[in-house]
């Protein structure tokens, strides 16, 4: 079966396209390298930054420090994704509250999150505890207002059926709510683990002695652009992967092919 | 019975003295910028060679992006110092009522050169008229620098700001900007690869030598606290200092590991870029003129007094033996 299914996702014209898509960027890039109409430094070789990728990969120690960087977006996600859910859920069910608060959300959504840093660090420190904090901060936002359009697109018919049914508020979150709700939440949650991944690097940037984005930083300041670029790649495509999973998981997959 | 009880309390005693610690070791949380400058790798190297411990304390270094994030924490009481903060930065802090004190000095004169790219005909300070030359940020240690150059050389070139040394690297190699500025060790290869020339040295300008540029800083309430445990850590400090300054061919060892440079270039940017008396941390030089600078800048509204002064600045002095 699986033999027989690569060869027909290969044959798809999504995934056709997208692979002459990342092909034409790779080459382009590498003529650009080439070409000398760009600094070399700032657009390194494609050669040069496998070479850095492998010798990235290679480290034991880069690992730990990707290690340290996924525990803070995982712990900021958990954090950010059930306040976020709960939060989402209680203003999809009360409009009073949902009129009240619910433009809050969608101004503060938008703000970049990195001026609420120096509190975080006020209330969480300079260790991870701050960082993670981020991460929460980031991804409450999409999750919140995802659940919350998610509770309002419920067919009220499953709402009412619940009631007739004398389910409790905890019954009604687990049997009716959640399974109506999964997809626009999954939506959510992808959203939120994209901006948690921001938050959190971009915290280690600014104040860290760990993680990916304190290796990033300290690549960036001592001009070694091919170990920044492998860097960039190696979380660009873990983050694809971890977005593919959490797709899965939620059951996207699904909702697609139907 | 009565045979076994003192040796089982010897026995006992003699576990609980072996597990108790010889000396209680304090730990320093510290936030530290411009990580890979020789100036801000003293507490690296020192904790490395043993110095911090042999005074029985213990160093956590967080490094950060900038003055403003190194100082943030220590007036949060989240870092109990912060290393290499801009003297402006400090000073507009406390007027501000932040609780924090300059406990010495990080860096007095500097090390930041300023080049050209090797194909531009510009080779020194002179041939700058109607170019641009940069700074990283307004207030910032390199804005002064520049500044110092613009009255002492009566320069005509234009300041702009471009940000850290590898976006002005990258600004001046693409024809951006005329002259760039970097910190050692950062643009040594391209000096040796022929790309880039350096035009001037920060101590060329008079002004800059005799300046405290940045300064090590400390929650006052913390000071106040740890009295004791920071005037050990400044003894550690000083020692690191000398240590860095000595035959011991160890610490350039460690320094060239730790950023990531060969050990001919890190023997360099010690021994061309930074003299012992740069990092000497007893004094805070060149008050005179910068507090007028600070004015200038509006990092305050008016220069401090004499008691104020004597409120921020708490130099951590060398024991008298």
């Amino acid at each position: 079966m699986r033999t027989a299914a690569a060869p027909a996702a290969l044959g798809d014209p999504v995934t056709q396209l997208r692979i002459v898509i990342v092909l034409t960027l790779l080459v382009t890039w590498e003529l650009l390298a080439r070409s000398g109409l760009l600094y070399r430094d700032v657009v390194p070789s494609l050669l040069a930054i496998g070479g850095a990728m492998y010798k990235l990969l290679s480290s034991p120690d880069y690992y730990y420090h990707l290690g340290v960087t996924a525990s803070e977006i995982g712990t900021g996600l958990a954090i950010g994704g059930i306040t976020g859910l709960v939060v989402g859920i209680v203003l999809g069910v009360n409009r009073f509250l949902s009129r009240t608060y619910e433009s809050f959300l969608y101004y503060l959504g938008p703000t970049p999150k990195i001026i609420f840093f120096p509190i975080m660090i006020m209330w969480f420190g300079v260790g991870p505890g701050s960082k993670i904090a981020m991460g929460t901060l980031s991804c409450f936002f999409p999750i919140a207002l995802s659940a919350a359009a998610g509770m309002r697109q419920i067919d009220k018919v499953l709402i009412r059926v619940g009631r007739s049914f004398r389910a409790n508020s905890w019954q009604m979150a687990t049997k009716i709510y959640l399974p109506a709700m999964r997809h626009p939440t999954i939506n959510g949650v992808r959203l939120g683990l994209g901006v948690a991944i921001i938050g959190t690097l971009l915290a280690e940037t600014k104040l860290s002695n760990r993680g990916v984005g304190f290796l990033i930083i300290q690549a960036y300041s001592l001009f070694d652009m091919p170990r920044m670029y492998a860097m960039l790649i190696v979380l660009f495509v873990l983050a694809i992967g971890a977005n593919a999973l959490v797709g899965r998981l939620g059951g996207l997959d699904s909702l697609k092919r139907a | 019975m009565t045979s076994i009880a003192p040796l089982a309390f010897a026995a006992a005693a003699a576990v609980m003295a072996s597990a108790a610690p010889a000396a209680a070791v304090d730990q320093l949380k510290l936030t530290i910028g411009q990580r890979g400058n020789w100036d801000t790798a003293v507490t690296q190297l020192g904790s490395k060679a043993g110095i911090f411990k042999k005074h029985d304390i213990e160093l956590d270094m967080i490094y950060t992006s900038g003055s403003g994030e190194t100082l943030q924490p220590v007036i949060a009481g989240r870092a109990d110092a912060g290393l290499a903060v801009g003297t402006l930065g400090a000073i507009g802090a406390y007027a501000k009522g932040a609780p924090v004190r300059i406990i010495a000095a990080q860096a007095t004169g500097a090390a930041d050169y300023w080049y050209a790219k090797t194909s531009a005909p510009i080779k020194t300070l002179k041939d700058t008229a109607g170019k641009t030359i940069a700074f990283s940020t307004r207030g910032s240690s390199t804005d002064s620098i520049v500044r110092a150059f613009t009255k002492e050389f009566s320069l005509t070139a234009k300041p702009t700001p471009t940000g850290n040394p590898s976006a002005t690297l990258t600004a001046v190699m693409t024809d951006q900007v005329d002259v760039g500025w970097a910190s050692p060790p950062f643009g040594l290869k391209e000096i040796e690869e022929g790309k880039i020339r350096i035009i001037a040295k920060a101590t060329d300008a008079t002004l800059v030598r005799g300046q405290t540029i940045r300064t090590i800083v400390a929650n006052a309430r913390t000071l106040q606290d740890k009295k004791e445990v920071f005037a050990r850590f400044m003894q550690a400090y000083r020692e690191s200092i000398d240590y860095m300054y000595s035959s011991n061919p160890q610490v350039i060892k460690d320094y060239a590991e730790f950023v990531g440079v060969s050990e001919a270039t890190a023997r360099k940017v010690r021994d061309e870029f930074f003299p012992k008396s740069l990092l000497q941390p007893d004094e805070i030089k060149g008050l005179d003129s910068m507090l007028p600078e600070a004015v200038e800048l509006k990092f305050i509204a008016e220069p401090l007094t004499k008691e104020q002064l004597a409120e921020l600045i708490q130099i951590q002095k060398p024991a008298k033996h």
